[in-house]
């Protein structure tokens, strides 16, 4: 019995927090943020002519549920699902498919008890905005690079497989400061205990190496399937404007001195003696070996004294880094089809 | 080739798990218990309630009784839908162990047993509101979250068409497993077109449904009336639940 029941947890199951996992204070929070996303879609719904987004938005919940159900073949003898937020997003629109998995999510929770009730704002907070807002502007930024069918398939694969791991990331930090912000009064984990150190390695490992790539050949081979035999049905997202992406990329930059207000160091930037406090020893190969200093440590930029604008400026020459290497990547790429 | 390519056990996992699915949404009639004479918008709200109660209650005595009373409550289901039950706790018991049990070993102080406790517990409160209310009933109750009428049509919508692609995806997979013969590579990518062609139907299927609303002069008002009639069994189960809550607030 419990073997056979490992082999059948799903990629996603994880994903689906079910209830008393979380507080419900951060059920909440999260809820309370998606309000107003569906309050805006149903009015959007009301205001355009109505039947069409109903019959749409109804149907394509109904197929983002299916989706969801379908066991997929993984090495080893599992299966994995998949969630399917970017590709939902990019045949219908992310608007309608941020209704259409909200609408899904719903009908998991309430007919088949797959996610909880409570928590079900923070699912679909995870998997029903984030994951089909940031795969569709992933794949538009991504595309907007080049134009060929390989580099539209190469664009979506990696949406897709970001998104997913976005998704899985949030998740993870909602799990992870759950024993930070909720102890009782001797100091016990009342939610999930797990910090972030381990929530955020555990959930992340299994999405990066197996979910993600899941997810990310799903999307590419429906979406194949799906412009092979009926092209017309592709939306077309020559027109998008990645002005909002940008903005958040700006905003992003500019709320990065929060990170201030952190304790101690990010994940995964630990120095020798961290390691030995968080695994008891420092292996062998990295107290003897490589010792990385990164182009601006502590993200601070030498001559400037201001820790804030250090921040700020760290955090655009990474994206001015990133811009480049997609740059000379799409170069390299051009070269590469023009010969 | 590896042998994970040459089996087919997934199309008939997908097969047993769109059966599965059908069954549980096709419930429209469900036995006559004390469960599922209870209005189900007092059953929806209350599942709500105490869901949190016991999330927010720290006390292990508090969680423990109110196991005993959705034991109870789910005592009163009938028996095919008190096994399925049964299961899906054992299962959720079993998950919630494998998440928390390491908490014990790797944090020292951990609070394991109460969250795998309150786990199964949410779980089952959830279960026994699903198993004992007929899927029509259960949209209808979600007015009573003030979830605006619209949503509910879309809610019932996809219900309906969930029937509807699913019944064709298992006639889909089934067509694909009576056409295999011996191993062949790459089967999964069968997924892909079983998967594009429910899309390209969904599609239709929309456009089918837009036209046949316009043809019946349909503009979008639409009116969800759930029950709002209390009879003798809401009034005990109310009561019961208020009790729960407020020895919660004591505990």
């Amino acid at each position: 019995m419990p073997l056979e029941f490992f082999s059948q947890c799903g990629t996603d199951d994880f994903m689906h927090i079910p209830d008393n996992y979380l507080s419900p204070s951060t059920c909440a929070v999260l809820g309370a943020f998606m309000l107003p996303v569906w309050r805006w879609g149903t009015r959007k719904i009301k205001k355009e002519f109505s039947t069409k987004n109903v019959s749409l938005i109804g149907v394509f919940a109904s197929f983002s549920f299916l989706l969801m159900m379908f066991n997929l073949p993984l090495p080893g003898g599992t299966t994995g699902h998949a969630v399917g937020a970017t590709l939902i997003a990019v045949l219908i629109g992310p608007s309608a498919a941020c209704l259409s998995l909200s609408v899904a999510l719903l009908i998991q929770a309430l007919f088949f008890g797959d996610g909880g009730l409570i928590s079900f704002g923070v699912n679909a907070f995870n998997m029903a905005f984030i994951m089909p807002f940031a795969g569709y502007f992933i794949y538009v930024f991504l595309k907007s690079f080049y134009s060929s069918e390989r580099w539209d398939r190469i664009s979506l694969f990696l949406s897709a497989y970001i998104s997913l791991n976005i998704g899985a990331l949030l998740a993870a930090v909602e799990f992870g400061i759950q024993p930070i912000l909720f102890k009782s009064l001797s100091g016990v984990p009342v939610y999930s205990p797990y910090p972030l150190s381990i929530a955020v390695p555990a959930m992340m490992v299994p999405h990066l190496l197996i979910a993600g790539f899941v997810e990310a050949v799903v999307t590419v081979g429906v979406y194949n399937f799906i412009k092979k035999t009926s092209p017309r049905l592709i939306r077309d997202i020559s027109g998008i404007k990645l002005k909002p992406v940008y903005a958040m990329m700006t905003a992003m930059i500019i709320l990065s001195p929060i990170g201030l207000l952190a304790s101690g160091t990010a994940w995964g930037e630990w120095s020798n003696s961290e390691i030995q406090k968080l695994v008891g020893y420092i292996p062998s190969g990295m107290s003897n070996g490589l010792n990385y200093n990164s182009f601006l440590s502590g993200y601070t930029v030498p001559f400037i004294m201001s820790d804030t604008l250090g921040y700020m400026l760290s955090a655009a020459a990474g994206v001015m880094v990133i811009f480049v290497i997609f740059k000379v990547l799409e170069r390299a790429f051009n070269a590469h089809m023009d010969a | 080739m590896r042998t994970w390519m040459l089996n087919d056990n997934f199309i008939e996992k997908n097969i047993l798990s769109f059966l599965g699915m059908f069954s549980n949404l096709r419930k429209e009639n469900i036995d006559r218990t004390f469960m599922s004479s209870i209005n189900p918008a007092v059953k929806f709200v209350s599942t709500l309630l105490v869901i949190l109660s016991v999330s927010l209650s720290k006390s292990i005595y508090y969680v423990a009784i109110v196991s005993g009373f959705l034991l109870v409550s789910a005592l009163s289901l009938d028996k095919r839908s008190l096994k399925k039950v049964a299961i899906i706790i054992a299962i959720a018991f079993l998950f919630a162990s494998f998440i928390m049990i390491p908490s014990l070993f790797i944090l020292k102080v951990s609070n394991a047993v109460v969250m795998i406790l309150k786990i199964t517990v949410s779980v089952l409160c959830v279960n026994i509101l699903i198993y004992s209310t007929p899927t029509n009933q259960m949209t209808k109750s979600l007015k009573a979250l003030f979830l605006p009428d619209i949503l509910i049509l879309i809610i019932e919508t996809a219900l309906k068409h969930i029937v509807i692609v699913g019944d064709m995806s298992v006639n889909m997979m089934y067509a694909l497993k009576k056409r295999t013969i011996g191993a062949r590579k790459k089967k999964e990518h069968a997924l892909w077109g079983i998967l594009g062609v429910l899309f390209i139907k969904s599609t239709i299927m929309s456009d089918n449904m837009h036209d046949a609303m316009r043809c019946r002069g349909f503009n979008g008002d639409y009116k969800s009336l759930p029950s709002l009639k209390l009879g003798e069994a809401d009034l005990v189960y109310i009561l019961f639940v208020l009790i729960i809550i407020f020895t919660g607030m004591v505990l």
